[in-house]
């Protein structure tokens, strides 16, 4: 029995033998790290056919560090074979040659502290300047991408554990030259060079770094025209410019037209041709002046556009010549002349169903039928857009088109928009924002030009909402008011329009009585009966536009009720404040048909 | 004593065989035994309907969709698509882009290289199974084949040729790629091959009346669809004697015609129209109506160009005419392309050649002839049955065989719009005559390619490496023996 029970002890005993051989014959060999993925430094080490001095470098520069650290970089990473022809373009023998300090600002100009694939090149520059502080440009040449027009990635993306690797063949170096030193220094811009020094904008234009300079004014654009393109335009030498301009003889007086022809061509903030292609508004360094940009196919355009009903043509940028970079900035040349355009303040009739972003978005729709504003989450015309574009409601914002004459709802050229907009209800947007015309500064009255609707809510205008000079204007526009609303309750009566004038009321569309050169007869509204004050044009207040631009009005709702298909917008009018004729012309459903006082 | 080791013991065996188990087990895991298959006709009848079954899944129609729509200018990715999606109107295609997953395709290629495989086992086994069903059998495997393959060469170009089934992943060897040529020469052995093996019907019509026929002739490949795609690789390769030659093999039989004006039947019902089309109809859903007609479609028509350049309006004469095939009618003003069908779920078939396909291979392949009248007359012909518009009339000489072409290939824009076959016109337009028309892709990129990077799109397609897509980076991974397009390496 006792000799038993010893020999159930041993049970586990030899249990335990057992499994303990089975483990060791097999040891696990745990993974220690998370990735295989070695940093920047580390990829530059396992490759020392092709990034032994780099690596060098970096270890001079003191980068090794940082590179080989967490975080998020990009390196533009130069061959052995780049370097060597950078050293010998230095004059130097070896990398012994160099400072640590020269050879520090070489690899901040080749590290972004961001990961910039190339699928976020454009062209134009990189949106993150390099650790050197200045920006770095991309490009495709041959199918293949470039930094600064010379160097090319010969291998992109390559991912490592802090950020990205792009190789590239040739040394970055930074520009070496100023903006007023380049203009200076090219022999095809010498009338524009001597304008710049008359007028004392080189001064403007010239940069040594390290020099301390406001923010805004560290990197700038220069837009110049060639001598060729002068003497095209009769101006053989700078003092035919200055004589053509200058009409106070003292061309560093700002209120000199030279210095403002020549502070037209420069602006803050380095754009290249990309950058300025999108903007569509260029601010220049004359006060309140902006060049108008646009992109019309590959070719980029200055000041080119539709003013008042005429085609104005602009200046298009050389292409070959421009993006050109410095030290301070960006350098373009324009092929025509171009200067401030003085204009003179006109009324702006703007029909909101008829500018030329929504023409392009609703393509063959244009006064043919009723097309949604918003398609797939997105609206039709860059000119309007939304408070959000995740309501319900969202979709049902129309362009509404009705070919018949009419005369209880006309719109002018037969088109109004049918938004849907409300203060306080969560499936609709509350305000629209709408891209103006050009408007000549200037002080305009505003007028809104609806069709009634009891359902309509009450609007507000703002102008230029969130920018500096945003103004909300007084007048809240009562969709669901007639004309009656200004208290003149005969409209057949003589004086009727000067009566609602007085209280910022007008009728906008075509009524008895109105002269029409072609004498188009239909669709002509009544003085009197039920459909009489249906179309309202209603004063908002007055606006003062501080530059020739386009501005952007927003209608916001601010309060009545707000049911579905209740606000049939027509027209905004932007009337010069001292123009005695607020209220014609009048309009028609029939395009170009305009209505003037009876003669 | 002795008990308890007997005991231990059994207990340690007895562990030691259930783990056993796996490894004498000699069916394979990974796949149906051969062994037990291609023993009867109706074997292989189900092995061929599992063909058809891969192209109507969804993810070869999706592929063919996106690589033909989505590179060229009438869909434009909406605000639903992916960032990869963008990506490939700006030219900015990674090695990691999603548009370059090709395996919904080679899934359904495997599936045919078994059926070429071993359908002769099963003939040799079962004596009800015909010749002449073997044949049709075995040479609609190759026209599907060659077609997925005509497709992956059009978007890729040099593509691994795989001719052998994989059974199991074991079978599964690296292929290394063959070149273009290579493929198509592949493409035209094999498609004169099935010529002779396929019938002109599956189901016969009914006598006296060869216009309406059974939808299996259209779902399935018939000797028709096997010469119509012949035709469409003879134009791709710049062979036009030999594509007007196939082409007209089926013009002149009649069996094929307009229905007139376009409408949405040609796209529901196996009309009259319709060759060769991916069959929904009475089987799975379409995934045409998540891509393209959903409210959170990723891919939306280009309304703006498509309603200015290519169904361009009238201006005088008849303001109001519209062609059949226009907006309104074959696709939405909100950018939905209805002609994959307004319902959900939608059993609308996918059209792959229709008698107007042919008539236009037809009239380019004279044209680039120079018979350019021939070509002229067909065009004529297509337009005044579809109710195309006057506006988009191209006043062409008969002798100017490049305007022709490409009048054409404006044609076959509005007639074939949205059916996968826009990129892989405009590819052949631009590429004949040892890319005599590059021109027409840096047009087309100036157009769709967005405003900061235009330049360098523009730049990109001129380097004729970038009109194939690179193959994709898993894939790379998988086979070491692929070799990227060098497009893609920098």
């Amino acid at each position: 029995m006792k000799k038993h029970k010893h020999f159930i002890l041993q049970i586990p005993l030899l249990l335990g033998l057992f499994c303990l051989c089975c483990l060791s014959c097999n040891k696990q060999v745990f993974r220690e790290t998370t990735t295989d993925e070695v940093n920047i430094t580390g990829y530059l080490d396992e490759h020392p056919e092709s990034y032994s001095l780099l690596s060098e470098i970096l270890i001079r520069a003191r980068a090794s560090g940082y590179l080989g650290a967490y975080g998020t970089y990009t390196l533009f990473a130069p061959d052995n074979e780049a370097i060597t022809k950078w050293v010998a373009a230095n004059g130097k023998a070896s990398l012994d040659d160099f400072r640590d300090a020269e050879l520090d600002s070489f690899v901040r100009y080749h590290v972004i502290r961001d990961t910039v694939g190339s699928l976020r090149f454009t062209d134009g520059k990189i949106k993150t300047p390099t650790l050197f502080g200045e920006f770095l440009y991309t490009d495709v040449a041959n199918g293949v991408f470039r930094v600064n027009k010379r160097a090319q990635i010969i291998r992109s993306n390559i991912r490592c554990g802090n950020g990205i690797i792009h190789a590239i063949n040739e040394a970055l170096t930074p520009p070496r030259q100023s903006l007023a030193e380049l203009i200076a220094g090219n022999p095809r811009y010498t009338i524009f060079a001597e304008a710049l020094r008359a007028t004392g904008f080189y001064d403007t234009l010239y940069y040594k770094r390290g020099t301390e300079v406001p923010a805004e004014k560290r990197f700038q654009t220069a837009i110049v025209e060639s001598d060729s393109v002068f003497q095209a335009a009769g101006i053989m030498n700078f003092e035919d410019l200055k004589q053509r301009f200058s009409k106070t003889g003292d061309p560093k007086n700002h209120s000199d037209s030279l210095w403002l022809y020549v502070a037209y061509h420069l602006s803050n903030s380095g754009n290249y041709l990309e950058d300025i292609a999108s903007l569509s508004s260029l601010y220049t360094l004359a006060p309140k002046e902006i060049l108008s940009t646009k992109l019309a196919g590959t070719r980029v355009l200055l000041n080119d556009d539709v003013f008042n009903g005429v085609y104005e043509p602009g200046a298009e940028l050389n292409r070959v010549e421009s993006d050109v970079t410095a030290v301070n900035g960006v350098l373009h040349e324009s092929l025509q002349m171009f200067a401030i355009k003085v204009r003179q303040q006109v009324p702006v009739y703007f029909d909101l169903a008829t500018s030329p972003e929504l023409l392009t978005g609703l393509g063959a729709a244009y006064r043919n039928k009723s097309t949604p504003l918003v398609v797939n989450g997105e609206s039709i015309a860059s000119s309007i857009s939304y408070e959000k574009m995740d309501v319900i409601t969202i979709g049902s914002n129309t362009y509404n088109f009705s070919a018949s004459l009419e005369t209880k709802r006309p719109y002018a050229n037969g088109d109004m928009l049918g938004l849907q907009m409300c203060s306080n209800n969560a499936n609709r947007v509350k305000y629209v924002d709408f891209k103006t015309p050009y408007l000549v500064k200037g002080r305009y009255k505003v007028w809104v030009c609806y069709a009634q609707n009891g359902n309509g809510p009450q609007l507000q205008v703002i102008f230029n909402p969130g920018r500096t000079d945003e103004q909300t204007l007084p007048n809240i526009v009562f969709l669901n008011q007639s004309l009656s609303a200004s208290g003149v309750s005969n409209l057949a009566d003589p004086n009727a329009d000067n009566l609602m004038l007085a209280q910022g009321y007008k009728r906008y569309m075509a009524t008895t009585g109105d002269y029409n050169a072609n004498g188009v007869t239909g669709g002509i509204k009544p003085k009197t009966g039920s459909e009489a004050s249906l179309n309202v044009g209603r004063l908002a207040g007055v606006i003062n536009v501080e530059t020739t631009d386009r501005h952007t009005v927003r209608l916001l709702a601010i309060g009545g009720t707000c049911k579905s298909n209740a606000i049939y917008l027509d027209m905004v009018h932007f009337i010069p404040a001292d123009d005695p004729e607020q209220i014609y012309p009048r309009f028609h459903q029939l395009p170009g048909e305009l209505f003037y006082r009876p003669q | 004593m002795q008990k308890i080791y007997l005991i231990i013991g059994i207990v340690i065996i007895a562990a030691g065989m259930s783990s056993c188990k796996k490894w004498l087990d000699l069916q394979p895991q990974d796949g149906i035994t051969k062994a037990e298959f291609w023993k009867t006709k109706e074997d292989v009848r189900a092995a061929l309907m599992g063909i058809y079954s891969s192209l109507n899944e969804g993810g070869v129609e999706e592929r063919i969709f996106i690589w033909g729509e989505l590179r060229g200018d009438m869909v434009i990715p909406t605000s639903t698509a992916s960032d990869d999606d963008r990506f490939v109107k700006n030219m900015n295609i990674l090695s990691t882009n999603d548009i370059s997953d090709w395996s919904a395709l080679y899934g359904a290629i495997n599936n045919c290289n078994l059926l070429i495989d071993f359908a002769k086992d099963a003939r040799a086994l079962d004596p009800t199974f015909t010749e002449d069903l073997y044949n049709s059998y075995l040479g609609e495997a190759l026209t599907i084949r060659s077609l997925l393959y005509f497709y992956l060469v059009r978007t890729f170009r040099d593509i691994p040729l795989k001719l052998k089934g994989s059974y199991k992943d074991t079978d599964v060897q690296p292929t290394p790629q063959a070149t273009a040529q290579q493929v198509i020469g592949q493409l035209i052995s094999d498609l004169t091959t099935a010529q002779g093996l396929v019938p002109d019907y599956h189901e016969p019509p009914a006598q006296g009346n060869n216009v309406t026929e059974s939808p299996v002739n259209k779902g399935r490949i018939t000797k028709p669809g096997v010469t119509a795609l012949l035709a469409d690789v003879y134009l791709w390769n710049e062979e036009y004697d030999k594509a007007a030659a196939e082409a007209d093999k089926i013009l002149a039989t009649n069996r094929y015609r307009l229905q007139g004006k376009a409408t949405l039947s040609i796209f529901s019902s196996s009309t009259s129209e319709t060759i060769f089309e991916i069959s929904h109809k009475d089987s799975r859903e379409s995934p045409m109506y998540a891509l393209v007609i959903n409210s959170k479609k990723p891919f939306a028509v280009d309304n703006v160009f498509v309603n200015a350049d290519v169904f361009t309006p009238n201006l005088q004469g008849d303001l109001d005419a519209r062609d059949s095939r226009g907006e309104q009618f074959l696709f939405a003003s909100d950018g939905s392309i209805i002609k994959y069908g307004i319902e959900n779920p939608s059993y609308y078939n996918f059209q792959v050649y229709r008698i107007s396909d042919v008539m236009l291979i037809k009239a380019e392949a004279a044209a680039q002839l120079g018979r350019g009248a021939e070509a002229l007359v067909i065009l004529n012909d297509l337009r005044t049955a579809r109710g195309a518009l006057a506006a988009t009339n191209r006043e062409v000489d008969e002798a100017d065989t490049d305007d022709i072409v490409r009048f054409v290939i404006e044609e076959r824009a509005r007639e074939l719009a949205f059916e996968g076959k826009r990129w892989f016109d405009l590819l052949r337009l631009a590429k004949k005559d040892n890319y005599s028309n590059l021109d027409v892709l840096v047009d087309l990129v100036s157009r769709t390619a967005d405003v900061s990077v235009k330049q360098s799109a523009i730049n990109k397609i001129k380097d004729v490496n970038s009109h194939y897509l690179p193959v994709l980076e898993t894939e790379l991974f998988k086979d070491p023996t692929l070799k990227q397009n060098p497009f893609y390496t920098k």
